[in-house]
């Protein structure tokens, strides 16, 4: 089997031979699919609410669940709100972490007219060695030092937290030790008795200059059967599922020149994103023929712009939607494929944590989300969110299997151990743009292998003049 | 001819009774205005101290609920939307207020926080 952990090399010379016979009917594995995604459709839109009700309803539903922690954890201390704090008690505090940063671009600094400043330059990082952790609940704030680092938290965890107030440094706690919840104990990993794979994939890019349709022709070719030599094909005959995780469309085609050129100016070209959106819906078309595909909407892509982003809807994709096997899903996703629970992002929470933090693995800011028990902790603070009430979905409730973002710059897997034998297998997608990469992932021995598609074409150098033929 | 104005009468309290507080010293007694019967005729209801008593009861209880900040925000949502949650948390909201909310569905001095005019801060 190609896709083994160790391939062996049979059936080398296969290609320069004769084929013996004709080749047999190969069929695809086939898998039960179901998505969980009913918490990440946005019904009724109404955006007058507040986003206070979000964090108390996060802090609600969280602090049951630190209490089990920090009770199992630290045994009898008590645990206290902030206005009952007594000075010198050793106790535990839950609450919200709320970073402050300096950097942060702070709307008040830019209209603000007595400072008479420029405004803040964008930058990539916003994270700085002099920001300070602050920790809330539901009545008060209070600083926080010691244990808790500033450089991997961010904003928006619920964390419970265990030290004191002393009496020479009031207003700031101290902390000697931290928990967040435990990890929900996991539905033990279906047995598989064959292998079945599921690609991920994400970044295709189309519309901007760093699209690769060929390579992408190639990827298509390739889980369709279309590719390869009988042991490829029976490979390929195993995967059974295709997540295009993001950013199916590029950054450029979200280009909004055109509405503030003149209108005689722009009045012939089309946005960018239509003849992109098209070449998407080609592509799908021609996967969708063979094997289930999902699709997550990523950042530059024609849906929503706040988390949960809607699914792509269908008048966008009139060839592949016709057919049952394509199914638009929210971003995050929380799909389950045979009894295996898979649950990922674009990659746009990953991206924030990035930004407003000094942590530099990519791996290992998702290992954090679930370790904090949220996917995107920094929405609605720097991630634009959906002001819900009534529940805040992205609190992982269920242990996934598999835990991916998509969009990354590189390809990086781990098997992460809960504490109570869950086992979760952590990727992160990296863009097909840039790397021509793809991921599958295998369902029955959770183990990740990247794929890549790659051509070669020799760079012709304009400098030499040819040389003509003697 | 009568003016409509109230005014108040006191009384000098006789030396020998103890004053336990400086509000008991002089006892104070208003004579409410005689306003005409024409008025009196066309109030709806005749607003005894009984019934007003029991609404503003009423919304002191409501208004305990509002201002109880381990519910949550009060602002930008119904109360009774703010009782469920509590009640969905386990933070033992008291029934009352449920049932002052859900007796008076139309009234929105009932159904809705104590800042709701202030629509700025929704």
């Amino acid at each position: 089997m190609i896709y083994s952990a160790n391939p062996q090399p049979v059936n080398v010379h296969s290609f320069s031979t004769e084929a013996p016979e004709v080749n047999p009917d190969l069929k695809r594995v086939t898998s039960t699919v179901e998505y969980k995604n009913d918490r990440f459709i946005v019904k009724d839109r109404s955006f007058n609410r507040q986003f206070a009700h979000l964090y108390a309803e996060r802090l609600m539903t969280m602090r049951k669940r630190l209490t089990a922690a920090a009770t199992e954890k630290w045994g009898n201390t008590p645990i206290r709100k902030l206005h009952e704090l007594i000075n010198d008690e050793r106790c535990i505090v839950i609450g919200t972490i709320f970073k402050h940063m300096e950097l942060r671009p702070n709307i008040l600094k830019e209209v603000s007219e007595e400072h008479n400043l420029m405004p803040q330059p964008i930058r990539s990082r916003y994270a700085d060695t002099k920001d300070k952790l602050i920790i809330e609940d539901e009545l008060q704030r209070i600083f926080v030092v010691g244990d808790l680092k500033c450089e991997t938290s961010v904003t928006g965890v619920i964390v419970a937290v265990l030290g004191k107030e002393p009496e020479d440094d009031k207003g700031k706690f101290h902390v000697e030790d931290y928990c967040y919840q435990q990890l929900p104990t996991q539905v033990p990993r279906p047995i598989i008795d064959q292998d079945k794979f599921i690609m991920f994939v994400s970044g295709f890019e189309l519309g901007g200059r760093e699209e690769r349709p060929f390579q992408m022709q190639m990827l298509a070719d390739l889980v369709c059967g279309q590719l390869g030599d009988l042991d490829q094909q029976e490979a390929t005959a195993s995967i059974c599922h295709v997540v295009v995780a993001g950013n199916s469309l590029s950054e450029s085609t979200q280009d909004r020149d055109t509405l503030t050129k003149a209108k005689y100016l722009s009045k012939k070209t089309s946005a960018g994103s239509v003849e992109a959106v098209k070449n998407l819906d080609g592509f799908l078309g021609q996967l969708v023929t063979s094997v289930d595909v999902t699709i997550l909407p990523g950042e530059f892509d024609p849906t929503n712009f706040s988390l949960p982003q809607q699914p792509f809807h269908q008048c966008m994709l009139p060839v592949s939607s016709q057919y049952n096997t394509l199914h638009r899903q929210t971003n995050p996703c929380d799909i389950t494929v045979d009894g295996l629970r898979i649950l990922g992002t674009a990659g746009q929470p990953v991206e924030d944590i990035y930004r407003y933090s000094e942590m530099e693995d990519r791996l290992a800011m998702l290992e954090n989300t679930l370790v904090w028990g949220h996917t995107a902790p920094t929405a609605p603070d720097t991630l634009a969110c959906y002001p819900f009430v009534k529940e805040d979905p992205f609190i992982v409730s269920n242990c996934p299997h598999i835990y991916f973002a998509g969009c990354q710059p590189e390809y990086k897997s781990k098997v992460f151990k809960g504490a109570s034998g869950q086992e979760v297998l952590l990727l992160t997608v990296p863009r097909f743009s840039q790397s021509g990469t793809a991921v599958l992932v295998n369902l029955r021995s959770l183990e990740a292998q990247p794929i890549s598609f790659h051509s070669h074409f020799p760079i012709v150098d304009e400098s030499v003049s040819p040389e003509v033929d003697k | 001819m009568c003016c409509g104005t109230t005014c108040t009468i006191y009384q000098r309290v006789p030396s020998e009774i103890s004053m336990a507080s400086i509000s008991n010293a002089f006892v104070q007694r208003k004579r409410i205005a005689r306003k005409s019967k024409k008025e009196s005729a066309t109030r709806n209801e005749p607003s005894t101290s009984a019934t007003d008593f029991a609404t503003k009861k009423d919304h002191d209880v409501l208004k305990q609920f509002d201002l109880t900040l381990e519910y949550g925000p009060c602002i930008g949502i119904s109360r009774l939307d703010r009782w469920e949650r509590a009640e969905k948390h386990g933070l033992n909201p008291p029934s009352e207020v449920k049932d002052l909310v859900t007796s008076h569905a139309s009234d929105p001095l009932y159904t809705e926080c104590l800042w709701n005019d202030y629509t700025t801060l929704r």
